[in-house]
């Protein structure tokens, strides 16, 4: 089997793609079974559509899924917030399904929910996965100025009458091609209802909140899920997740909120506040570092405590303009009852642990890794920073320092582990194949 | 391509980067072996070149003496990243104060590694 | 450029970096601390003089020229094998005989070749310090060297080397031994050896260079068996577009206005393109864009179009 995968980062898309051509596709004898290509999310549109009809025209591929992240990583390389990489492998071990499209996802899910379990069903195999990558937040550029509605009293007051405005406005945007990322959660609840067994995937995005594209062959799309399965009877998958819950600091408790993840109040006080008071930030400190930013926010890991003793993760965003605070919670997490959530610190090494630790559940069961593609938290990329290319260091470490590996930053993670599936933010899930 | 015009295409990637207004790649003695700028000449930035010119020198004593691969400085209106470039370079960006510099210093670390391999 | 007399240095880096070379009859330092490779400049100046068919004289002010024809062999600047009477051209000037050398001899030999009418002489003045420590004042070396240079520059091209004080690894260019002779050269080149390995261990820089443009920025310089010594400048053509530009820009573009008023058709059309290629410059095609504006700058070709 081959399997390759390299990063070229360039001011010109035209430069890195020839780079990736050149030096990373090339180097596969024949044409490859599958190419993942994702791009750094600063180029024009028309820049990636030229980039993808070169890459078909020249190698010939009929299996390329992909999409715009902010950075993105590979074995033995630090990653690059400026170009793309290519991870792309050949073999008669492993089918790769025809790469699927499904345009308008957040507005437009029930061909989706009917097709996509059906095709993964169809698949005879001793191992199999899909792997998606679909939209992700996007927000107007006054977002958080419409946001100041959910703190109003009648938003607290009656939350089922907002929860039903909230879903109209949700479809409304969505059709827009705007909204957070946790239209995922229900797509996944449907599929792991469908027989969806095991499904790894993330989100484009840009780290400014902007446009995110999808790819699949030589088409470039937005607000739209591309996806493919792998299957073989050799080659087995392995995959897992993990978020860095090295630091546990404070419990709270989310008493008012929204569906779409918005928490008005949390211990019965104005979530903004009262989040601030629990990490011990001085509410003047804060305001003065982010009120010149239009989205910038301050960012924290929370989690909720689940039945079998685990954390889901979170985030959430306080904003100097809102007394609310919005949040990446699950909606299928948001229930009537408050909500008990404990408040995590991240740190630089926790992330490397984290890293680890999915790798090491990854491979559990395989002695043998050929190749793992990790869908990482763009939001864990901003706390490690220059230091990111150690957390792909660990990777290397327990796959084996020549796995080819590529690692997305992206706006969410999800996976369906076993027909459970887990919609998360600020984590890292991953996927390894080998013998 | 010669390595000069490799060092100067490098300089020009980053100098395409969000809210970078100038890179510049000093050698430790305040010397300036390359660099790239946007087309926004304003006092202002000539006066914070000139501040990183003067104190090259002493932030790459420091650098080297404390084995500092990074050093960031956060002015009133701008950010400014020091990544040291083997024994003889500092590889300088200047961006504006609304810069994600978390994922500026991703990107200038990565030259950083590029541009080592010129020198 | 063309509109400048130019000779080459001998050194195929400087001249790119000085966009043609050495200014014809102008002085010329090379700035250094011991073992910059100083007098190895000297000697690629020398050797390039010789095979332009100038006259040569070299005024060693410290070293004996035999050991500086070895010194050249070794770096593959066979001066022995490139001129009959080698010896005769380099000349060792003893401590004890430079001030009158200075004062009297050199000015009076300058005098005597300049009567003589002899061709274009590249003169050497290796090192220039030993002068300078016999004029403490620096008015006094203002005087002698302003007076010295005047004599020389009409004879020929000078190059000269100073030393640049080294005090504890730390050198200092501005230092009151050098300060004079920078300020009365037209181009001054610094080169540095830090000490601390890599490319941009040895380096060159054009600090000063009178009536025209140069590079900007810090060369790598290394020793070079049969040049003496290479520097990398970057340049890929003789000289770059925009120095071409910074030289002929304001030439040019009135010669274009001109033309543009012309009742010649084919002559507005070349104005028309040739002001939009000067100010909007491509920097995609920087070779095009140059070789379309020396062309437009090239009367020959100009009457050809016509014709």
């Amino acid at each position: 089997m081959q399997v390759n995968s390299g990063i070229v980062s360039n001011r010109s898309l035209k430069k890195v793609v020839k780079g990736l051509i050149n030096d990373v596709i090339f180097e596969i004898k024949g044409i490859p079974d599958f190419l993942l290509i994702a791009f750094t999310s600063k180029y024009k549109r028309s820049d990636y559509k030229k980039a993808l009809e070169l890459i078909t025209q020249e190698t010939g591929i009929k299996n390329l899924i992909g999409g715009t992240f902010p950075t993105i990583g590979v074995q033995n390389e630090i990653p690059t917030t400026q170009g793309g990489a290519a991870f792309t492998f050949k073999g008669n071990e492993i089918k790769v399904q025809r790469p699927v499209i499904y345009k308008n996802i957040r507005t437009k899910k029930k061909k989706f929910i009917s097709e996509f379990p059906r095709i993964y069903n169809s698949i005879k195999a001793k191992s199999k996965i899909s792997f998606v990558l679909s939209t992700g937040p996007k927000l107007q550029p006054n977002a958080m100025e419409q946001l100041k509605l959910l703190d109003s009293y009648p938003a607290i007051k009656y939350q089922n009458m907002f929860n039903v405005l909230g879903s109209g406005l949700e479809w409304f945007l969505g059709k827009q091609g705007l909204g957070t990322g946790s239209y995922i959660d229900e797509l996944l609840n449907y599929l792991a209802i469908n027989n969806v067994s095991d499904l790894i995937g993330g989100a484009t995005f840009d780290i400014d909140l902007q446009d995110n594209y999808q790819f699949v062959n030589n088409f470039i799309h937005s607000n739209s899920l591309v996806g493919t399965s792998f299957s073989s009877d050799t080659i087995k998958f392995g995959h897992s997740w993990a978020f860095d819950k090295s630091e546990k600091t404070r419990e709270y408790s989310i008493t008012h909120k929204l569906k779409s993840g918005y928490i008005q109040k949390i211990n019965g006080e104005r979530a903004n506040n009262q989040l601030l008071q629990i990490m011990d930030l001085p509410s003047n400190i804060y305001n003065e570092f982010f009120e010149r930013f239009s989205y910038a926010n301050a960012l924290y890991l929370s989690g909720i405590k689940e039945e079998d003793g685990d954390y889901h993760p979170f985030m959430t965003a306080n904003h100097p303009k809102l007394k609310g605070v919005v949040s990446t919670l699950p909606p299928s997490k948001i229930t009537k009852k408050p909500i008990k959530a404990e408040l995590f610190t991240q740190s630089g090494l926790g992330i490397q642990r984290s890293a680890y630790e999915c790798a090491n559940k990854a491979v559990k069961e395989i002695i043998n890794p050929k190749f793992g593609i990790f869908i990482n938290c763009a939001n864990r990329l901003l706390i490690a920073g220059d230091k990111i290319a150690e957390e792909n260091k660990k990777l290397a470490e327990r796959l084996g320092e020549d796995v080819p590996f590529i690692t997305l930053y992206s706006g969410c993670e999800f996976s369906i582990f076993n027909k459970k599936p887990m919609y998360t933010t600020v984590s890292i899930h991953g996927l390894v194949a080998g013998e | 391509m010669s390595s000069i015009n490799r060092i100067k295409s490098e300089l020009e990637d980053l100098l395409e980067l969000e809210d970078v207004e100038a890179v510049v790649l000093f050698r430790i003695d305040g010397s300036v072996i390359e660099s790239s700028f946007d087309n926004n000449y304003t006092s202002r930035k000539i006066r914070v070149l000139q501040w990183c010119k003067d104190n090259i020198p002493r932030v790459s004593q420091e650098m080297r003496g404390n084995n500092l691969q990074k050093v960031t400085y956060e002015l009133s209106d701008t950010c400014i990243l020091f990544f040291a470039i083997g024994k003889i370079g500092i590889l300088t960006t200047l961006a504006n104060n609304t810069a994600n510099l978390s994922l500026l210093a991703v990107e200038t670390k990565r030259k950083a590694s590029i541009i080592e391999n010129y020198m | 450029m063309e509109n400048i007399d130019r000779i080459s240095s001998g050194i195929n880096g400087i001249d790119k970096l000085l966009y043609g070379g050495f200014i014809k009859n102008s002085i010329n330092s090379i700035v250094g601390s011991s073992g910059t490779g100083k007098t190895t400049f000297a000697l690629a100046y020398l050797q390039q003089g010789i095979m332009a068919g100038d006259d040569v004289l070299y005024l060693s002010f410290e070293e004996e020229p035999k050991k500086l024809i070895s010194e050249g062999k070794s770096l593959g600047i066979n001066l022995e094998e490139k001129h009959e009477n080698i010896s005769e051209v380099i000349h060792l000037v003893e401590s004890e005989k430079i001030v009158e050398f200075m004062t009297e001899i050199l000015p009076a030999l300058a005098k005597k070749l300049k009567t003589q009418q002899v061709k274009h002489t590249r003169i050497v003045l290796d090192p220039l310090t030993p002068i300078l420590w016999e004029f403490t004042s620096e008015r006094e070396q203002r005087r002698v060297l302003t007076k010295v240079y005047n004599y020389l520059s009409s004879l020929g091209t000078v190059l000269q080397t100073v030393e640049e004080p080294n005090a504890f690894g730390q050198t200092d260019i501005g230092a009151s031994e050098t300060r004079v002779p920078i300020y009365l050269s037209d181009t001054v080149i610094h080169i540095q050896n830090l000490g601390l390995g890599g490319k941009y261990n040895r380096t060159c820089k054009v600090i000063k260079s009178r009536k025209t443009a140069h590079l900007e920025g810090i060369y790598p310089l290394r020793f070079n068996y049969g040049t003496g010594i290479e520097i990398e400048t970057g340049v890929e053509h003789e000289t770059s577009f925009n120095a071409y530009l910074v030289e002929r820009k304001k030439e040019i573009l009135e010669k274009l206005k001109l033309w543009s008023k012309s009742n010649d058709k084919k002559q507005r059309a070349i104005a028309e393109i040739g002001i939009d290629l000067i100010k909007k410059p491509n920097r995609k095609n920087q070779e095009t864009t140059y070789e379309i504006i020396k062309l437009l700058a090239d009367s020959g070709i100009v009457q050809e179009v016509k014709r």
